[in-house]
């Protein structure tokens, strides 16, 4: 039952945006915190995670972590077009130490996947870590045909077989402007999880079909590295790079995309996370919050 | 230790080593070890190559250390080294070991087709065109490996490997159970097995077929083995005439008379030594020249000219193919850093060392798309395979330098071709649809997008800075339009250079990244999309001139909502 300021608080805040008339979904539940830290790669990995309450929080002991980099292009990590790999060698370290009896990386790039892995630095971060894997998974029968319940255009969709039977599944998207769908942060690094991608350009509505993977994606903890921010000429570059230095971490995936919009001047303008289609239409679907104000955020 | 125990071994070392450096051809290879080095050791192939390019090929030059111990052994290679010489041996023993007829011990005049038909590829050569690909073991072996042998070898094994999938699956092998090969795919690999198959089965009339009356190379190193220290010994007191030996040798090297040996025929196999009842019979060392065996070529001078008349005939009528001099065929892509289309037609032995190493499996073997004197050379598919940037592997590999041998730095720079956008088949162009896979993914920045109102509304349309195109590909390759791609390679603007280096400054001027320089972009002009096209009644927010069709500013993605 509520208490009688928390109805306070409610009432006020629905009757407002009754009365604003905003598109905005105000989200029932708590506020999402999102745990933002400066620092080198490793550190501010660890504290953002710390903040949220531990890896602990999310995996548990024996589970299978799936995580999901950015591994799509055959660039260094300078490029910020891929994921850093310190940031992906750390978030698979805490998984280990939380218990984690198997941690899968996995991506599916259009480039070719060997030279992928090589030149962005993910393969020799994360070489020698017992109990990791790296699969780059470029073959069908690696996928696994799925429904997508309450989706209006990706009704159905090919996902790899290790997600879906993953305990915990880690997105670690880099911060990075795309000339299709404005940036390219945690939602949409989710398309490396599917086979078909043509499909989301050339029959259904692409920001739409990206949104909706969350309905059957469900990430449990999503970390954007932000150590550099591609500003101008993503997804591949090369092109402006700005060393934000940045890692942030949050469970819910549309907050963790808006907030990371507001961090950066993307192709020199400020945009706020309800300006970029994709995030905007997650919002509405329900998948998270957009609102920067609303959310908890704890700079550590 | 038994003639037939060492030559087996022999013969198992070079196979292995053959086969070995062929599965070694894979990128990132390493050049210390070069996985063309059984080809560089065939002397004719060395000779025609040079002699058709009018060049000195230095690579080739270690066919001259097989000569030269042919010479003084004898012809060693066809019985112990070459990799076809061993796999027809492997064909014989496994289906002609018990066969019931034999085929009759004297040796036989017509070997002497295989003079005329160097004699022919010489005079060819001469002429310009290089016909060694199709008569070099050293040019069939690789080729048929790679065409033929290599894509079903990986699919048996992946075929073994999705056997074990589930039970490693459910075991938490999870190293294992990703493990799947990329499959190779090499178009016209059925008429190569045909080719190389009919080399086999003509084992079933006469054991070994080709070396006895066709391989140029075998004839050419027989003009040097007859006068070889070792030679086949024969005791002539012991020797019964019973000619066992006469039937064994694979070769028909045994004279009519028993104890003399046509010494350009013999490949110092031993079967005659192993099978003589009398046991009378050796390989053994004897002194340089003929040692009173026969050592007589027989072809006779008039047919040899008329031989070399019909290679010089067969070479003009393959160099008078249109494709010689110029590039009819718009979309037939050379591998990058080929050299100019005669030089390359005159070095290739297509041998498929390039479309093995081939980083995507782009470069295919032609048919007849670049002329009658092109078939099997390597061209890129790039709806197969496009170009990898980070990959520099053909021309590591090439072992006459048809393709040449560049450092990655330099193969960035080499123009293959062009991109061209077919725009009435474009979804972006005709149906004004958010895709945009093309920019995406190009390597060199090539593809950029416009607001362009293309009688439909203005809409953000891609187009290709041919000035930063190489030609790889890559778009071609991942563009969604089902069937051909509407955005296709054409060779126009290709490259090759015989000599010189492909970076220039005016290329380096044109690729150059300036980070601190502040783009401009067209903020009040955004390329509407997400939404499958507009309707005519909707508005797109602070549109500038309706029917511009161009903008100064690269416009702002399609993604953004800005008001």
């Amino acid at each position: 039952m509520f208490s009688r300021r928390e109805f306070l608080k409610t009432g006020t805040l629905a009757a407002a945006a009754a009365a604003t008339g905003s598109d905005t979904i105000f989200s029932q539940g708590p506020a999402p915190v999102v745990a933002v830290s400066r620092g080198a790669p490793a550190e501010a990995t660890k504290k953002v995670i710390d903040a949220l309450g531990g890896m602990k929080k999310f995996v548990n002991q024996g589970d299978r972590v799936v995580m999901k980099p950015n591994i799509g292009f055959p660039n260094p990590p300078e490029w910020s077009t891929t994921t850093h790999p310190d940031v992906v060698k750390t978030v698979a370290q805490l998984c280990l130490e939380a218990g984690a009896q198997r941690v899968i990386i996995v991506d599916h790039p259009l480039r070719d996947s060997q030279i992928c892995k090589e030149k962005s630095g993910i393969a020799a971060a994360v070489k020698d870590i017992k109990g990791v894997v790296l699969a780059m998974l470029d073959d069908e029968k690696f996928y696994q045909e799925t429904p997508v319940p309450g989706a209006k255009e990706l009704k159905s969709t090919a996902i790899m077989k290790e997600v879906l039977r993953a305990n915990c599944l880690i997105n670690i998207p880099t911060a990075k402007c795309h000339g299709a769908t404005g940036v390219s942060l945690g939602i949409k690094n989710l398309m490396g999880l599917v086979w078909d991608r043509g499909v989301f350009h050339d029959k259904l509505e692409l920001n739409r079909a990206i949104a909706e993977q969350l309905y059957v994606i469900k990430p449990k903890l999503t970390v954007v590295d932000c150590i550099y921010a591609l500003v101008t000429n993503g997804p591949g570059g090369p092109g402006k790079v700005v060393g934000l230095d940045t890692v942030l971490a949050t469970t819910d995936p549309v907050a963790a995309d808006s907030y990371t919009v507001s961090l950066a001047r993307w192709y020199d303008r400020e945009f706020k996370g309800s300006q970029v289609k994709y995030i905007k239409i997650a919002n509405e679907l329900g998948f998270g919050e957009i609102d920067t104000a609303k959310m908890d955020v704890k700079i550590v | 230790m038994k003639i037939s125990t060492f030559r087996k071994i022999i013969q198992g070392l070079s196979l292995t080593i053959f086969l070995g450096l062929f599965f070694f051809t894979l990128y990132p290879y390493a050049s210390r070890i070069p996985v063309d080095a059984f080809i560089r050791l065939d002397p004719l192939v060395a000779l025609i190559s040079m002699i058709a390019s009018r060049a000195f090929i230095t690579t080739m030059l270690w066919s001259a250390l097989i000569l030269a111990l042919t010479m003084l052994i004898g012809r060693f290679f066809c019985g112990y080294v070459c990799p076809l010489g061993t796999l027809i041996d492997i064909w014989n023993y496994l289906f002609l070991r018990h066969r019931r007829f034999a085929e009759s011990p004297d040796p036989k005049p017509n070997r002497n087709i295989k003079y005329f038909i160097l004699a022919g590829v010489t005079a060819a050569s001469l002429a310009g065109a290089n016909l060694v690909y199709a008569f070099s073991p050293m040019a069939i072996v690789p080729r048929f490996f790679t065409t033929v042998v290599y894509a079903p070898l990986i699919r048996l094994f992946n075929l073994g490997l999705d056997a074990a999938r589930p039970a490693a699956w459910h075991a938490g092998m999870d190293t294992f159970s990703q493990i799947s090969f990329s499959t190779p795919y090499f178009s016209g690999g059925f008429l190569i097995l045909l080719f190389t198959g009919a080399i086999l089965a003509a084992n079933f009339w006469r054991k070994r077929f080709w070396c006895r009356y066709i391989c140029p190379t075998g004839a050419f190193l027989s003009l040097f083995s007859r006068f070889g220290f070792v030679k086949r010994r024969v005791d002539k007191d012991t020797c019964n005439s019973c000619k066992r030996c006469s039937l064994t040798c694979d070769m028909r090297a045994v004279d009519k008379e028993p104890s003399a040996t046509i010494l350009s025929e013999c490949i110092l196999c031993g079967n005659c030594v192993e099978s003589c009842t009398r046991k009378g019979e050796k390989l053994a060392f004897s002194s340089f020249g003929y040692a009173g065996n026969n050592g007589q070529i027989q072809i006779g001078r008039r047919n040899f000219i008329y031989a070399s008349f019909t290679g010089i005939i067969g070479a003009s009528v393959l160099k008078a193919d249109i494709h010689n001099e110029r590039n009819i065929n718009g979309r037939f892509i050379r591998p990058p850093g080929s050299v100019p289309e005669k030089d390359f037609l005159a070095r290739c032995i297509r041998c498929g060392e390039c479309m093995k190493v081939c980083k995507t499996n782009g470069l295919q073997p032609a048919l007849f798309e670049a002329g009658l004197d092109g078939v099997w050379t390597p061209h890129l598919v790039p709806r197969r395979g496009p170009c990898e940037d980070k990959c520099f592997m053909c021309g590591q590999v090439c072992p006459t330098r048809a393709i040449r041998k560049l450092p990655l730095e330099e193969k960035l720079f080499v123009k293959i071709g062009t991109a061209v956008i077919d725009r009435s088949r474009c979804i972006a162009w005709d149906q004004k649809k958010l895709c945009l896979i093309c920019e995406e993914i190009c390597p060199y920045n090539a593809v950029q997008f416009k607001i362009v109102d293309n009688f439909d509304g203005p809409f953000k349309r891609p187009f290709v800075n041919a000035e930063k195109c190489t030609g790889c590909g890559w778009c071609e390759q991942n563009c969604p339009v089902a069937g051909r791609a509407a955005i296709e390679v054409y060779s126009i603007g290709e490259e090759r250079k015989a000599l010189g280096s492909y970076i220039t400054e005016r290329k380096k001027k044109i690729r150059e990244v300036k980070p601190d320089k502040e783009s401009s972009y067209n903020a009040d002009a955004i390329g509407s999309g997400g939404e499958t096209g507009t309707g005519p009644g909707d508005t797109i927010p602070n549109q500038t001139k309706p029917d511009s069709r161009q903008q100064p500013n690269e416009p702002l993605p399609g993604g953004f909502i800005t008001e």
